[in-house]
């Protein structure tokens, strides 16, 4: 390893700007509350003429939304915008280093921090917690299911309860592979000390938070009952528990927008000398490309936010029929974002996927030029699909199968991908080490999703599928089948890297028993319901469907357990007892594991500038050279 | 994760500013994101009016004052035109020169946001009357959101230019022109939608 | 409709001479190439472009699906969209124009005493980077939101002088504008590959928003006649927007995938001589 300079420290005090940093989370919180309580004064004053269901809705809108502002303020992202406005210096030195995290210690994951690696190891956090969060809510939704009447919860309260639980998961997936792994290792790939926009890096985390906190205040606001795709002219009509889920998922679409712009940055602008796109790690491709499809499909989001947010304050009726509007106008302006959406969860778990493959069959990836056409034409038709959402909602019947067409159309660069992954594993000699497991379970899960797909792809059979148990076991298998396998494979693969602990063996090959076997007997039962006609979003249902239902739910118990089992491996494994990872315990090419353990907060001492792919295990060259030791090659499968 | 975070040499570039390279491909890409929000409300708008459910479109709506109009467009256009300008100047690298274009070219930037909020509450229409209205109103005012974040980047490009904290380069106000480009066009464009396609 | 539709053709003198006289030039133009020209005396895959690219440009103008254009609207836009984004990129991927002019050079007797036609010469700007490109961009956008305006549209539908316009004007910005992307790379001052893509890319988006806006209109916009063959007038509107969307669409897809191609071969050529002994 190079020598290194220990970059020197002032010795003057604390800057007023570093200290705010450094009680960022209570200023942030302290924040919040003031611009709740401001945002409600100023809405309900604004509008509020009298009619108190309007001024609430506005009230409300108004204060959630400063409340969000008062809280990034308080962890002091305003503090450079405004320095820059009024033209104060730049940050010095000492201040930026600290904001990077130079010191280290437990309190950068805390506060604002613009190291990528933190950010990164804040999203795992987050992830998970949106995880946990959302699947309690699936505990519970099963467990009213188990009756084909009501027995605990209401309808209204049971809608919310499924709100809350998709739109929560919906959050998490959007950055579950991302956020964690594409924040922490996308720079270190492509040889880049820091990410293009760290400030705004660490926004898109923080906008997680009160998101998070936003939607789940719905349920003391009376909740909302649209589920997540917050169909109008319910949207309209909802108490003052939807204004929750539109401040919330406005913020998530923002970080995802924001999200998308950075990482696209970075890659174009930030390369090392030598990475050249052809030399990008497949994982590399996958975020890029997910992060045109956030930058482009969110601001369509965020316009039909803030159009039902007007009609909600201000009695616009854009999407109220009676007042010459559209609930069909909402449906599209919502799937035109939400479509995209869906490949924003899933290509950046394909680009993981693919990374990790070569390492357990010691060979290159198979086709990695088909992968990326693969890519890119699963970026490019996700734009020109998202009608069929929309087959059995209004689209006219004359446009439908052109739709059809080009949703099938959809299935071939995805199968595409799909073929490298299994060119890669033809006649290699696998190391079925546990990130391997994951990776096999998400192949299997993700051919089920795909194919259900393409039955809700076809006009004739949508028709009787569209709106059942089908269509949610259809993105079960794709997004938690699929994504969620594709995260615990990352996580199981790169927190060795990531916290130099890593999860015990024995427990986690169990835990990948049960969740695999619990997962697929939950969703195949949900699939078989949904066949058998059960609709999505009911609290009762016929008599004969019911031992399917129980089915799914003990099921689903299980799967709930083997999940809780995985979060308990990961913190005892890493938090409480930790147990100490080898270097490169995969023996991987990729340059992000010839670094020292924990990564150097600038990653490189000498940016290399000679690259190759990371996939070269017949020579056993390693992507680049960053003068780390290597372990040999050929040790013992973890 | 608590212990301590290997050293490595702080490189010139380490610190957390955007490189110049980067704020203008990033600039561009938000134009791009910001084309997705105006084909939004462009795709609301036409179908909106094409539908015209319940003739609830447009029943018996006014249009505001030619005289008005003109001004709302002609102010954003000439605040474009004078960044144009500062662009060639900074290109040259006289400071001082640019410090006195930039300075009008804030003025305007005000006078943009001026007449656009009062266009906003004197469209001479009700927001009960029609979805005419209510596309209107809300595209017009996250146009004018629009104007309001072109100015605050104006103003911190001259303020941080005049204190000599970070001398505005060519490529800071060509990004700064860019964005202000896209942003007249758009509300040109947008405003004669909603004057003559109704 | 029956089947004694694929009978109605309809002959039309014009585009039969024009097109014999195109191929009678092509022909004697790969006939009697000059030696400066590198490319295989064989026929080649732009020999076949040139002969389909033509083959389907005669059939939207003379077979049964010009007889039906000015009664089904479905029709009329698989018309246009040959002229538009078919049958151009297919025939330039021939380099028709330098060909035809050493064919005619053939002819006249005087074949190597110029290589480059007068016409070809004087419009030399067209390959100036982007002013020019832009302009045939916005030409090329501008001609098919113009002619899709009702009032125009409809005109064309009972006057065939200004329908031809029409025809004439599609097919001339269509070869203007696919001339735009399959020129020779690395020709002096062409586009290079990213501009060429974000022409395609702002080309497809105006006719993906020109559909979209035919496609969800709640009623007819145009004055076909009768009833579209048991489609209804806006049933056949809905189909024509659908043509317009999505087949239209797949010229501009296939030539994004070539420019995509074609920047990772670079790429890749870079790499490998920055680098020879890496990847």
């Amino acid at each position: 390893m190079a020598a290194v300079a220990v970059a020197t420290r002032g010795t003057a005090p604390p800057s007023l700007s570093r200290r705010l940093h450094e009680w960022g989370l209570a200023l942030a919180v302290v924040g919040a509350a003031i611009g709740f309580f401001v945002g409600y004064a100023l809405g309900s004053l604004a509008i509020g003429d009298g009619d108190n269901s309007l001024g609430s809705n506005a009230g409300i809108l108004l204060g959630y939304s400063l409340s969000a502002v008062g809280f990034l303020a308080g962890m002091g992202f305003f503090n450079y915008p405004i320095a820059r406005l009024l033209g104060r210096p730049v940050p010095t030195a000492d201040d930026e280093a600290y904001l990077h995290g130079e010191g280290g210690g437990l309190a950068r994951y805390f506060r604002l921090t613009t190291d990528h690696k933190v950010i990164g190891m804040q999203y795992v956090v987050a992830i998970l917690a949106f995880l946990f969060v959302g699947g309690l809510g699936a505990m519970f939704i099963r467990t009213e299911l188990l009756t084909p009447t009501p027995t605990t919860a209401t309808a209204e309260s049971y809608l919310t309860l499924v709100g809350l639980h998709s739109t929560l998961m919906i959050f998490m997936a959007s950055a579950a592979i991302i956020g964690p792994f594409g924040n922490y290792f996308v720079p270190i790939m492509i040889g880049a000390r820091n990410m293009a926009f760290p400030r705004l890096e660490a926004l898109t985390f923080w906008l997680l938070p009160p998101a998070g906190l936003i939607l789940l205040s719905t349920v003391f606001l009376g909740g909302f009952t649209t589920g997540w795709t917050g169909y109008a002219p319910l949207a309209d009509q909802n108490v003052l528990g939807m204004d929750s889920y539109l401040i919330a998922f406005s913020l998530i679409g923002l970080s995802i927008m924001l999200s998308g712009l950075n990482m696209i940055v970075t890659v174009i602008t930030l390369r090392a000398p030598g990475m050249r796109f052809t030399r990008l790690p497949i994982f590399v491709w996958g975020v890029f490309l997910t992060s045109f499809l956030g930058l482009l499909a969110a601001p369509a989001l965020l316009g039909a936010i803030a159009m039902e947010t007007f009609d909600r304050t201000y009695l616009a009726t854009l999407f109220v029929p009676a007042g010459g509007g559209s609930p069909y106008l909402w449906e599209n302006l919502f799937w035109f974002f939400g479509h995209p959406e869906v490949y924003i969860f899933i290509l950046p778990a394909f680009g993981l996927i693919m990374e990790m493959l070569p390492v357990f069959t010691r060979r290159p990836l198979w086709g990695y030029r088909v992968a990326i056409g693969g890519l890119v034409g699963v970026t490019v038709l996700s734009f020109m699909v998202w009608q069929h959402h929309l087959f059995v909602s209004g689209l006219a019947p004359a446009l439908r199968p052109f739709y059809m067409f080009s949703t099938e159309a959809i299935s071939v660069p995805t199968g595409l991908i799909y073929l490298v992954a299994l060119g890669s594993l033809w006649r290699a000699r696998t190391r079925f080490s546990t990130p391997m497991l994951f990776i096999g379970a998400f192949l299997f899960n993700f051919l089920i999703g795909g194919f259900t797909g393409v039955f809700l792809s076809d006009v004739p059979s949508d028709f009787t599928l569209h709106g059942g148990y089908f269509v949610q076991a259809h993105f079960h298998y794709t997004i938690m089948g699929a994504e969620v396998f594709a995260l615990m494979a990352g996580l199981v693969y790169y927190l060795p890297k990531m916290t130099g602990r890593t999860m015990d063996t024995r427990l986690t090959r169990f835990q990948f028993w049960a969740v695999f076997l619990s997962f697929n007997g939950t969703f195949l039962s949900l699939l078989s319901v949904g066949i058998l006609g059960m609709p999505r979003r009911v609290i009762s249902y016929a008599q004969y469907l019911q031992p399917l239902n129980v089915s799914a739910t003990v099921f689903a118990y299980l799967l709930g357990g083997s999940m809780l089992l995985f979060l308990g491996i990961l913190i005892w494994n890493v938090v409480i007892r930790p147990v100490p990872a080898k270097e490169n315990p995969w023996e991987s090419l990729g340059v992000e594991w010839h670094l020292p353990t924990p990564t150097p907060v600038y990653n490189f001492d000498t940016v290399p500038t000679k690259w190759s792919l990371p996939y070269e295990y017949d020579t056993g060259r390693v992507a680049a050279d960053v003068g780390h030791p290597a372990p040999a090659l050929g040790g013992a499968t973890p | 994760m608590t212990e301590a975070v290997p050293t490595s040499v702080r490189a010139p570039g380490d610190e957390n500013l955007p490189r110049v390279r980067s704020l203008i491909v990033g600039s561009r890409m938000m134009l791009a994101a910001n084309t997705t929000l105006q084909l939004t409300f462009l795709f609301a708008y036409l179908y909106l009016r094409a539908n015209n459910f319940g003739g609830m479109w447009r029943p018996g709506v006014g249009t505001p004052a030619p005289g008005i109009t003109l001004m709302i467009l002609l102010v954003p256009v000439v605040t474009t035109l004078v960044l144009g300008a500062a662009v060639g100047v900074a290109g040259r690298g006289d400071r001082r020169a640019l410090t006195r274009i930039l300075g009008p070219a804030l003025l305007l930037g005000a006078a943009t946001i001026a007449v656009r909020v009062y266009q906003l509450y004197h469209t001479g229409y009700d927001l009960a009357a029609g979805t005419y209205v209510d596309i209107a109103v809300i595209w017009l005012a996250v146009i004018l959101a629009e104007f309001v974040l072109g100015a605050l980047w104006m103003v911190s490009i001259y303020n941080s230019h005049v204190r000599q904290t970070v001398v505005a380069s060519h490529s800071h106000v060509r990004a700064l022109f860019e964005y202000w480009l896209y942003a007249t066009v758009v509300a040109v464009v947008v405003s004669g939608l909603i004057q003559f396609v109704t | 409709m029956s089947w004694s539709a694929l009978t109605q053709w309809s002959f039309e003198p014009v585009p039969i001479l024009a097109a014999v006289f195109a191929v009678v030039l092509y022909y004697q133009g790969r006939r009697y190439q000059p030696e400066h020209v590198h490319r295989s005396l064989r026929w080649d895959l732009g020999d076949t472009c040139f002969a389909v690219g033509t083959t389907v440009l005669l059939l939207a103008l003379v077979s049964p699906i010009a007889a039906f254009d000015t009664q089904l609207q479905w029709d009329h836009m698989l018309q246009h969209v040959i002229l538009l984004v078919l049958a151009p990129p297919l025939i330039l991927l021939a380099d028709p124009f330098r060909t035809a002019w050493q064919g005619a050079q053939a002819i006249s007797g005087t074949h190597g005493t110029s290589r480059m036609t007068p016409f070809a010469g004087s419009l030399r700007w067209l390959h100036r980077g982007w002013p020019p490109a832009l302009a045939v961009l916005v030409a090329f956008s501008a001609n098919l939101l113009v002619w899709h305006a009702p009032a125009l549209y409809n005109v064309t539908l009972v006057n065939d002088q200004v329908h031809d316009l029409e025809h004439t004007l599609f097919l001339g910005l269509g070869l203007l504008f696919w001339d735009q992307v399959i020129g020779p790379l690395g020709a002096a001052a062409r586009l290079q590959l990213g501009g060429r893509a974000a022409l395609l890319l702002a080309g497809m988006l105006v006719s993906w928003a020109l559909a979209v806006f035919i496609g969800y209109a709640s009623h007819p916009l145009y004055a076909y006649p009768g009833n579209a063959g048991g489609l209804g007038s806006l049933g056949d509107q809905e189909i024509a927007a659908g043509i317009m969307w999505v087949p239209g669409g797949v010229p501009f897809l296939v030539a994004l995938i070539c420019c995509g191609v074609a920047w990772f071969d670079r790429e890749e050529r870079l790499a490998t001589r920055a680098a020879p002994g890496a990847g």
